[in-house]
């Protein structure tokens, strides 16, 4: 892998991990939410900083450069990421559907609440 | 004497909305107290302006769950108030408000579930078109396959149930294109359901939600929801 590369990759995840601080600080993300991501750039630099370690490892897995290993796990933890979120979207319908019936029937109760005044 | 609530959802139905509650008004009661809600399930047209101008019984969701979620708040309402028959009707004018003290009778008589169907007897001349048909039959076989029950219009959203499915329902009540996956959760719990013959008239007004590419689409849906349902809902056996 060459160091150019590693250097720009480096240099990615580090903006990338400024911009999550950046909106945890102006309260659009949820610090819940933001660890996981902060634990992806955080990974994708130790094995970006570890490549001649990984060498041997590339090679025994059967990879045949270190940074097709670093995208093929990159990507499988994005997958990771996305299902999460699927799922906690899933849950989130469920919720929001939950609510508005809720909502719907108490407007009516109020209604005829009112009407009897 | 033993109160039933009809549960209209009602999407963009701003020409049909009134006529269909005059018709359930025009019902002749003599055993059963008759009540309605209609669902407005955010409807985009003037359906909630015709609801609060002719003083209509009516529920606004703030917004659009689509039909399983309307028909859900109308069993969650059923719930609230302690009905004892909880009656779908849909609000196209589609279905023919004749037939509910035959539903409530059915279920007095001891059914869980009646359905409307438009498939048994030779009452209903509207019996859909071919291709629809095709697929209401695959459904059916499929259902008869994992239930052991052969239900005919499965796809039928006139329907009455007791006070035990409104409870159920009440809770859980899948959210879109709902009929055929909780027949097949109701039929895995052993709940007695009965088919009685209907009369189902063409729709004058409004889209139905089922069309063309969507249809495709919706089978796949559909057939998947049968089998997860079948899987996931535990029986007495």
């Amino acid at each position: 892998m060459s160091i150019r590369l590693i250097i720009f990759l480096i240099i990615f995840c580090l903006v990338f991990g400024f911009y999550i601080f950046y909106n945890i600080f102006k309260r659009k993300l949820s610090l819940q939410y933001s660890l996981m991501w902060f634990s992806y750039i955080i990974l994708m630099i130790i094995a970006l900083i570890s490549t001649p370690i990984l060498g041997s490892i590339t090679n025994f897995i059967g990879f045949e450069v270190i940074s097709n290993m670093i995208f093929f796990f990159g990507f499988i933890i994005l997958m990771i990421i996305s299902f999460v979120l699927t799922k906690f979207l899933s849950s989130q319908k469920e919720k929001i559907t939950t609510l508005t019936q809720e909502v719907g029937i108490l407007k009516k109760e109020l209604a005829k609440y009112h009407e009897k005044d | 004497m033993q109160r039933v609530l009809m549960i209209i959802p009602a999407y963009n139905e701003e020409k049909s909305i009134l006529s269909v509650v005059e018709n359930i008004k025009k019902v002749k009661t003599k055993d059963f107290m008759l009540d309605y809600i209609v669902v407005n399930d955010g409807s985009k047209d003037k359906t909630r302006e015709v609801l609060i101008k002719n003083k209509l019984n009516f529920i606004d969701l703030p917004c659009n769950l689509g039909i399983g979620g309307a028909v859900q708040t109308g069993y969650k309402y059923a719930f609230y108030h302690d009905y004892d028959i909880a009656i779908q009707f849909d609000g196209d004018n589609q279905h023919d408000a004749s037939f509910i003290p035959d539903l409530v009778t059915n279920i007095k008589k001891g059914n869980d579930l009646v359905i409307g169907s438009r498939f048994v007897g030779d009452l209903s001349e509207f019996k859909s078109s071919k291709l629809r048909r095709m697929g209401i039959n695959l459904l059916s076989g499929i259902i008869k396959i994992c239930t052991g029950v052969k239900i005919y219009d499965v796809t039928s959203g006139y329907r009455a149930c007791n006070k035990k499915l409104i409870s159920y329902f009440a809770n859980n009540y899948p959210v879109d294109y709902p009929e055929p996956d909780s027949l097949v959760q109701v039929l895995k719990m052993k709940y007695k359901v009965r088919e009685i013959p209907v009369i189902m008239h063409k729709r004058k007004t409004g889209k139905s939600s089922i069309n063309g590419f969507k249809s495709i689409y919706y089978m796949i849906k559909v057939i998947l929801a049968i089998i997860i349902a079948d899987i996931s809902t535990k029986g007495d056996d």
